[in-house]
């Protein structure tokens, strides 16, 4: 992109005069903003995965390598599923997944009398729930290349289900390459 | 398209609830030129929050803490991850449950929050540090 700007500013130079360069000066800078400016739009599935908390930050980038060219951004990861979630936390005790299993577990219980919404099983209700206590989406900045998460922090993809298939979910990266 | 980014780091807060919407609205410089966007702020931790709630009276903010504690309770007979303290899973877990960024509208080149919202830091941990936040603001 770099390169197309200084393209575009060596062919001004050369064709008109420095009256004319400063005239167009705000459209250049105009140009150089939506020149540099990028959104790609994915979708990528992940999985099966087992009931659970898993870590999926090496899959998201390997699933989406142009976060490398963004220098500053934001990632957007949506998950287009009503029974398995997404969070961020910690990514180097795997105890930590487990704890978190068994809390959800707990604090969301399966087989609750009033629950109406059984007949595909007893892990569906709760897993809506937990989804939506969870969230269906993630937002993380983006700074030279990386996303920028914290030493400790990584992308957990939460798996309500018994067994399901592999979870579909849309990447949209927008940011200034 | 404008991109603003940043990284600050807050100073350290006591284990609860509490208000940091002056100190990201003073971060914020150069907002003023984006007519319409988006301001994300993201906490760079796993055991603290950010949320969007009550601005006005002190009490909600007490509140929340004791329906996290009581809810997301110390010594759960089946946690593993207990190495760093009785509070650190915990920690972990209204981390995930409140969310680590809150992503809010910038209108006419202000952030465009409700009368009576405020931006919350969530602090799950006994001693904490200061916590490091990345603020990313972008529009036209």
């Amino acid at each position: 992109m770099e390169k197309k700007f200084q393209g575009i500013l060596l062919l001004l130079f050369k064709s008109q005069h420095d009256l004319l360069l400063k005239r167009n000066l705000k459209f250049i800078l105009l140009v150089l903003d939506h020149l540099t400016m990028t959104s790609i739009n994915r979708t990528i599935h992940i999985g099966p995965l087992k009931r659970g908390f898993h870590l999926i930050t090496p899959d998201v980038y390997e699933k989406l390598p142009e976060i490398s060219s963004i220098k500053t951004g934001i990632l957007s990861v949506f998950m287009k599923h009503t029974s398995a979630s997404l969070s961020i936390n910690e990514n180097a005790d795997p105890t930590v997944l487990n704890d978190f299993e068994n809390f959800f577990n707990e604090f969301v219980p399966e087989n609750s009398m009033y629950f109406k919404h059984t007949l595909e099983g007893p892990d569906d209700m709760p897993a809506h729930i937990k989804s939506s206590i969870l969230g269906n989406h993630l937002q993380i900045p983006i700074t030279n290349g990386q996303l920028n998460l914290g030493t400790w922090q990584g992308l957990y993809l939460c798996e309500h289900r018994n067994s399901s298939t592999a979870r579909e979910l849309v990447v949209t990266l927008l940011g200034l390459e | 398209m404008k991109f603003i980014q940043k990284e600050i780091r807050l100073k350290p807060y006591s284990r609860g609830f509490h208000i940091i919407t002056n100190i990201i609205e003073k971060e914020l410089v150069g907002i003023e030129s984006i007519n319409s966007g988006v301001a994300h702020i993201f906490i760079k931790h796993t055991s603290a929050g950010l949320t969007i709630n009550d601005n006005a009276d002190m009490n909600v903010r007490d509140d929340f803490e004791s329906y996290f504690n009581a809810h997301v309770p110390e010594n759960a007979p089946y946690y593993k991850h207990t190495l760093e303290g009785p509070d650190d899973m915990p920690a972990h877990i209204k981390a995930s449950m409140l969310g680590s960024s809150v992503t809010i509208p910038i209108s006419d080149g202000k952030i465009n929050l409700g009368l009576w919202q405020g931006i919350y830091l969530c602090e799950h941990r006994n001693f904490p540090s200061g916590r490091e936040l990345v603020i990313t603001a972008y529009g036209v």
